[in-house]
């Protein structure tokens, strides 16, 4: 059998090929010359067969004009402004390879009378079935207007392929409003040569999906507004704008989603938007602008060039002094572009640069002005910048300054320096997944408006060190902040971190780290879930002396800590604690264990109290030659070798709380199984148990344990009377 | 070779236990040495003389 594999380039986008438009007119059509002055031609079909069209003329005297519907029947139309609706037979018209017949309809008027606007409407309301024009061909002075000619909300031409405009358009004011929205099958539009006193193009051809070449009129200068005038003309690559655009206020997704691959745009003085201007030209390679507003203004580029993969070229020409920009995702995804430099005389708004950069993959320079007063946030900023390899931040920014995510996946990054006189109030993610980042320099002193240290240098593989600022008084959190920092060596918390609420995974996969010093008091902090899971190096933990008492894990907290010996937990006695499973499993050089008696509630009671999942809590262990007493109630409780030759080497086992409901976790409730508790021991773990209410079907593997053999029928006696099994 | 050999059960939650010489409960008791005497299973207790597949495909999940 043979494969074809797919060439390994095929999910490279290939640009168009740049073409004069193609429009072939099918031959069994009914032919339709250009139209004289004042006379209108539609090339209409049965796909719908009820049309109405809406006319405005003017006469001398009492001049008719005349609808010839093509099919026989002529309706005299002698209201000045009227609509005149007709039901064609369906199959009646002529023939087509298309499946449908087709009429043409002539608009004609008498001598003396002057048609000065013709258009379909519809009667019912949109949501009618759309209309099954197909050409529209307007003589001059036919069409005084074309605002929203075609739009979801007046009447939907799906069908139409072909639209000429009269040759000159004179009227003043908006003429080309939402003209051919949503005209799926357009494919030529022959606007006015002269459309002098026009003033928008706003969504002109909107959603003209199969649009490839447009020329605008040229001197349609006094135009003010260009908002979606292209947007989602998905195959339009040529345009040819007016000579001048002066008077434009807005550019905002003008171009959005077109094929257009480079554009010149002439001097734009009075325009203050250009947001999404260009968002998703993906084979846009070039932009030129060749100047702004000359005075200070507010001007918007969020998302200008937003996923213009292709854009390598873009250069912004001077702007005035203090002229405020908003850059939100003005860059984002432009996966091809290499240099940008924002200009130092201008003022970024408070917007801030949220992923302003975020995905230029091939990004290697960024040039930032070096003040940003306004500026209190950097979210995204840099992410997935994967080639950018120095950056300089601005040394002034607004008097706090968030950076979340900001440098994140920045993988070529060595060196990041925050400056020191930031007032930070989140590091969340900011800088994860710099995996070569072998420096990262943070604000020396307090920083005690930061609330996140979440995820903060998570997967920073190249850290070995780390100065944590002095302070934080106001973190949250420190979950993931240094997960999978395999490099790093050392860290210190500041000491106080009273706000933090969780530390899970805090640490987990710093397979390197050998030293951490952790605060002395985290008291609002309830969980510890897998906080330092495969700290492989780590030998010595002294956990904060304080935490939350309503702490609820430890799961996993030590989970493959293999080269652990000294753990001391913190001395708040826990009262909502649930999870211990795994805890401590595969510390295999764990000797001793602190305060572990603080773990759990110790109340007797039944009702509102946890109790403690302790399973697989501590494996082999060779050298914890201790005692453990502890005073809390328990579903499951392991503390086991895992054969002959890999025991636990713990001594004592006193389970104390006398309270009911324990041992509601999976049989073995209790696994002792490959420990040294010899007889004595047993008995006395025997003995706790015989204290504790009556069970069912509860069992404890001793399995191993050095005194097991020397267990009598009375030893055994002392549980299995009160319903515990005994397995060995 | 390590000895397998002893009394199996798959519990409440589908994890195999093990003991090798001896199950004391409340209402019975087995020893290893009185292995052919019992009429499998008891109370989920079988004897094997080496640990089952099923047993072993469990320690490696």
């Amino acid at each position: 059998m043979a494969f074809n594999l797919p060439s390994k380039n095929t999910y490279i986008q290939k640009k168009p090929v740049v073409q004069p438009p193609t429009y072939t007119r099918p031959l069994d059509w009914i032919a339709i010359l250009a139209p004289p002055a004042n006379e209108v031609f539609y090339l209409v079909s049965d796909i719908s067969p009820i049309y109405t069209i809406s006319t405005t003329f003017t006469r001398l005297a009492s001049q008719n004009i005349y609808i010839d519907w093509g099919d026989g029947v002529i309706d005299t139309v002698s209201s000045l402004s009227t609509s005149t609706a007709h039901t064609y037979t369906v199959g009646g018209g002529t023939a087509c390879s298309r499946g449908y017949t087709t009429w043409k309809i002539r608009i004609y008027a008498d001598p003396g009378a002057t048609i000065t606007l013709t258009k379909f409407i519809q009667t019912v309301n949109y949501t009618q079935l759309p209309i099954g024009l197909l050409e529209a061909h307007h003589g001059d002075g036919t069409l005084s207007t074309a605002n929203s000619l075609f739009t979801p909300t007046t009447v939907l031409a799906p069908y139409l392929e072909y639209f000429k405009c009269p040759s000159t358009m004179s009227a003043a004011g908006a003429l080309f409003f939402e003209s051919f929205m949503s005209c799926g099958s357009l494919q030529i539009v022959i606007m006015p040569t002269s459309a002098a006193n026009n003033t928008s193009f706003s969504s002109t051809f909107s959603r003209c999906s199969r649009l490839q070449s447009i020329v605008l009129p040229s001197d349609s200068i006094l135009v003010t507004t260009y908002l979606n005038t292209f947007q989602f003309c998905y195959k339009l690559q040529n345009i040819t704008l007016p000579t001048s655009m002066n008077f434009v206020t807005t550019m905002a997704a003008t171009f959005q989603l077109t094929q257009i691959q480079s554009i010149t745009l002439p001097p734009l003085p009075a325009c203050l938007s250009y947001a999404t201007t260009f968002t998703q030209c993906a084979y846009l390679t070039s932009v030129r602008f060749t100047s702004f507003t000359p005075t200070a203004q507010s001007i918007t580029f969020q998302g200008t060039f937003n996923a213009c993969y292709s854009l390598q070229d873009m250069v912004f020409p001077p702007f005035a002094n203090n002229t405020i920009l908003t850059l939100t995702t003005t860059f984002a995804n432009c996966a091809s572009l290499a240099y940008i430099t924002i200009p130092d005389n201008i003022l970024v708004s408070s917007a801030g640069l949220n992923t302003t950069f975020g995905g230029c993959s091939k990004l290697l320079n960024v040039r930032l002005p070096t003040s940003m007063p306004a500026v209190p946030t950097f979210p995204n900023t840099f992410q997935n910048c994967y080639s950018l390899q120095s950056i300089t931040l601005p040394t002034t920014v607004s008097s706090s300054i968030s950076l979340v995510g900001t440098f994140s996946s920045c993988i070529s990054l060595s060196e990041i320096v925050i400056p020191e006189s930031y007032n930070i109030t989140s590091l969340n993610s900011t800088f994860i997944g710099c995996t070569t980042a072998h420096t990262i320099t943070l604000p020396s002193g307090s920083q005690d408006a930061n609330t996140s240290l979440f995820s903060t240098f998570s997967n920073c593989n190249s850290l070995v060190n780390l100065t944590m600022p002095s302070t934080m008084i106001s973190c949250s959190t420190i979950a993931t902040a240094f997960n999978g920092c395999t490099t790093l060596q050392s860290v210190t918390l500041p000491p106080i971190m009273n706000f933090v609420t969780t530390a899970q995974t805090t640490f987990a996969s710093a397979t390197n780290l050998q030293s951490v010093t952790m605060p002395v008091s985290m008291s609002a902090c309830t969980n510890f879930l897998s906080t330092f899971q495969l700290c492989a190096s780590l030998k010595a933990v002294t956990m904060p002396a304080v935490t939350s008492p309503l702490v609820t894990t430890y799961a996993t907290c030590f989970q493959n800590c293999y080269s652990i010996n000294s753990i001391t937990l913190p001395t708040t006695q826990t009262t909502a604690l649930a999870s211990m499973n795994a805890m401590f499993a595969s510390c295999y050089l764990i000797k001793t264990i602190d305060n572990f008696d603080k773990l759990g509630n110790t109340s007797a009671l039944v009702g509102n109290v946890t109790y403690i999942d302790g399973s697989f809590l501590l494996g082999f262990s060779p050298l914890f030659t201790t005692s453990i007493t502890t005073p809390t109630k328990w579903s499951r409780f392991t503390i086991n070798g895992s054969s002959a030759t890999l025991r636990n080497s713990i001594t004592s086992i006193r389970l104390t709380n006398t309270g009911a409901g324990q041992w509601g976790g999976a049989s073995p409730q209790i696994n002792i199984s490959y420990t040294n508790l010899d007889t004595a021991a047993i008995n006395l773990l025997f003995a706790d148990m015989a204290a504790m209410p009556n069970v069912t079907s509860k069992t404890i593997v001793i399995t191993g344990a050095t005194g097991a053999a020397g267990l009598s029928a009375a030893n055994r006696l002392v549980v299995t009377n009160k319903g515990w099994t005994i397995t060995g | 070779m390590e000895d397998t050999a002893g009394f199996y059960k798959l519990n409440e939650i589908n994890e195999w236990e093990f003991a090798p010489n001896f199950i004391y409960a409340p209402t019975y008791t087995l020893l290893r040495e009185d292995k052919d005497t019992y009429t499998y299973p008891i109370e989920g207790w079988i004897w094997y003389d080496t640990a089952p597949q099923e047993y072993i495909d469990s320690l490696s999940l």
